[in-house]
């Protein structure tokens, strides 16, 4: 199937197996391969987007479902000036590893921030719940959220 | 990738959808927000010939009805909880396992119509007394929560049928509901859940306990209790065929419930 999607702000399609899940269809046929596929149950969130404004896991819908979504994935975070505030602050805060679960996480803090400026770490902790990191005990990530709050604060 | 080949019809209206489920000779899976069903669709333990996805059918609303909260067989969590609705289902909206992704994609309705014992919302919908609408080719019908649930992922759903709309009741004046669930961790599913509903007087009028056996259980013998102690000796009786999955067999599930109960009663009576 022809599969239209705005993909971090370019119109872009693609002949689609209508029987690919939606990161299936972002890695394989879009070619983007910072969404990773962990699971594919829905729990560990490595295959996190944005999709018209709500972050999801993309292993937990059809690609079909998506036909003229407008899709943010990871690589849409920096720009061409460089990482974005919440990529920085997971960087200078050790808030990964492997960054296997980047995804998931960036995307999770983004969508908190956006609706929380100033988050206490219980907030930041349930904001983050549908995610598994196995590298750093979530110390680093919990760190690297607070600092961005506090870096876009002090915008 | 999904094993198998299927349709995929993504109906842009109710008297659509209703078409397109009526109209299969079987074999059609119906999709709420997916985040069951495409799992079991992509683990090949599940292969329909029609895959009908609701996303498009104007299923998600929640909306205040004739002293009821109504809500569309596709609301997700995060509608319900950006929504004007009891504190009791908001309570259970924000505690949905897999984080703002999952919440941003399940409905309330997927839920109730997967049916998997050890989830949030049979229990919580049996509990607060709500009303399950169908729809069919053959017409409407109307099914107590109570009654909808026919065994472990298995729902009154008929074949040609799907669920449209939760009505969940208003509460008389004066009452209070509470609603707990125990799970083993942060990315758990719901061990054994409860709601209860005390009103007034603070004697409890009705209190439900989810994943404690295959489908909802509401416990009649705490009708009337007026103390913690009570709820939960009559929660902890209540439990004589108890679930067991992977996460936890049902003795466990049977000597946890009493206590989950009481909590529930005591979030209430608060």
């Amino acid at each position: 199937m022809e599969l239209q999607l705005t993909l971090n702000g370019t119109r872009r399609q693609a002949d689609v197996d209508p029987r690919s899940l939606l990161v299936e269809a972002i890695r394989d046929d879009f070619g983007l391969r910072g969404t990773h596929v962990g699971c594919a149950t829905g729990d560990c969130g490595a295959c996190t987007i944005r999709l018209n404004g709500e972050i999801v896991k993309s292993c937990l819908l059809l690609a079909a479902s998506a036909q003229g979504a407008e899709i943010t994935t990871i690589e849409g975070l920096a720009t061409a000036d460089g990482l974005d505030v919440v990529q920085q602050s997971f960087w200078d805060e050790y808030g990964f590893q492997c960054g296997y679960c980047l995804p998931g996480m960036l995307f999770a803090a983004e969508d908190l921030l956006a609706r929380n400026p100033s988050p206490d770490e219980l907030e930041i902790r349930y904001a983050i719940n549908g995610n598994l990191c196995r590298c750093t005990g979530y110390h680093g990530i919990v760190r690297a959220v607070s600092a961005a709050a506090e870096r876009l604060a002090a915008r | 990738m999904i094993p198998h080949r299927f349709e995929y019809h993504a109906p842009r209206s109710l008297e659509e959808a209703v078409e397109l489920v009526g109209s299969a000779d079987g074999g059609t899976a119906i999709l709420g927000g997916g985040t069951w069903v495409v799992v079991e669709l992509n683990q090949g333990t599940r292969r329909p010939e029609r895959v009908v996805d609701l996303r498009h059918a104007g299923l998600g609303t929640v909306e205040r009805r004739d002293g009821a909260t109504v809500f569309g067989a596709t609301a997700t969590y995060s509608a319900v909880l950006a929504a004007d609705v009891p504190a009791v289902v908001r309570e259970m909206a924000r505690g949905v396992t897999g984080g703002a992704q999952v919440r941003n994609l399940g409905s309330l309705g997927g839920s109730a119509c997967y049916a998997n014992p050890a989830s949030d919302v049979p229990g919580l919908v049996v509990g607060l007394a709500a009303t399950m609408r169908l729809a069919g080719t053959s017409g409407e019908r109307e099914v107590a929560a109570a009654d909808f649930f026919r065994g472990a992922f298995a729902s009154d759903v008929r074949e040609g049928e799907l669920l449209t709309e939760i009505v969940v009741p208003d509460l008389p004046p004066g009452s209070r509901a509470g609603y707990v669930k125990f799970k083993l961790c942060e990315s758990s599913w719901p061990i054994v859940t409860a709601t209860c509903v005390v009103g007034a007087d603070g004697a409890v009028q009705r209190l439900a306990l989810g994943g404690a056996q295959e489908i909802p259980l509401l416990v009649e013998q705490a009708a009337g209790a007026t103390d913690a102690a009570s709820v939960e000796a009559a929660a902890g009786a209540a439990v004589t065929d108890p679930w067991s999955d992977v996460l936890a067999p049902g003795e466990y599930r049977r000597s946890i419930a009493g206590v989950i109960a009481k909590r529930a009663y005591l979030a209430a009576a608060a």
